[in-house]
């Protein structure tokens, strides 16, 4: 693993969390739709796994089985949406 | 920062049991997609129905909590161990506070005849009330399931940072146990919106 972050950046990284997490209450009372809910949560989730879980300065070997699995998950929505599209 | 060989089989085999994991919700998660699509108005009721304050205050209590557990790390690797238990008690409380919230809800639900499956007493908003209900319990019970898991191992992490069992180098116990509460937190912030924030 390359140099952790540091303790700036992990602060600076929370207050970010927050922030979105404030976006995501306004945009749901404002009624803006899944999309920009569930973009803002994809935003929240790849901080969380970049800086918090370190994938950011991982090695490439560590990073290959999340890698994988996030290609498996979007597969597997794809078919979701797809299924529902062609129906 | 070295990693020998033996860290990183471990670190590969808790990713392994996180990818798995992230599967088994990705197949709920897809589930609810398409009944969300289903029934579009049932659902979007039974997210009115949601006790919206509890899901933001968890959701605050769960980012705060790993950052907490990160910041732990932070501390050991900076040699202030003290400081790091205190993060890991906070991570503990907040951990806890989560789960007492989430109880709180569910009481007031099932008070209101709000359970799952067939036995569902509560509002009628149409084809797909129900059914909305059941995964949601059926969900963030999963989750809540998660949760108590991820305080077992906090609490057992906890117990070794303050029986100083921690060093700068040596503390990879830690850093699993924290990839997993990240884990458990990344979840939730799909759960949030999904039952408390998306209603049309």
């Amino acid at each position: 693993m390359h140099a952790p972050f540091t303790g700036r950046a992990l602060v600076l990284t929370f207050i970010a969390l927050i922030a979105l997490a404030g976006i995501s209450w306004v945009a749901a009372t404002l009624g803006t739709g899944t999309g920009v809910a569930l973009s803002i949560a994809s935003l929240k989730a790849l901080a969380i796994a970049l800086v918090f879980m370190e994938l950011g300065r991982a090695h490439a070997v560590d990073r290959l089985i999340p890698v994988v699995a996030v290609g498996f998950v979007l597969l597997l929505c794809l078919g979701a949406v797809a299924d529902v599209a062609f129906r | 920062m070295n990693v020998t060989n033996e860290e990183r089989r471990y670190r590969i085999a808790v990713w392994i049991v996180i990818a798995s994991e992230a599967l088994l919700f990705s197949g709920l998660f897809t589930l609810y997609a398409s009944y969300r699509h289903e029934y579009a108005s049932a659902f979007d009721a039974g997210v009115r129905e949601g006790v919206h304050w509890i899901g933001g205050i968890n959701t605050l209590i769960l980012l705060t909590s790993s950052f907490a557990i990160a910041w732990s790390i932070h501390l050991i690797r900076s040699d202030r161990g003290r400081g790091a238990i205190w993060s890991l008690a906070a991570v503990l409380g907040l951990g806890l506070a989560f789960l007492v919230l989430k109880g709180i809800e569910w009481t007031k639900h099932i008070h209101d005849g709000i359970v799952p499956g067939i036995a569902y007493a509560g509002p009628d908003h149409g084809p797909g009330t129900s059914l909305y209900f059941t995964l949601y319990y059926g969900m963030t019970g999963l989750h809540a399931l998660h949760v108590i898991a991820g305080l077992g191992l906090v609490t057992w992490v906890f117990t070794r940072a303050y029986r100083r069992r921690y060093a700068p180098e040596r503390h990879l116990s830690l850093e699993l146990v924290a990839l997993y509460w990240h884990f458990v937190d990344a979840i939730w912030v799909f759960l949030w919106p999904m039952f408390y924030l998306m209603h049309g």
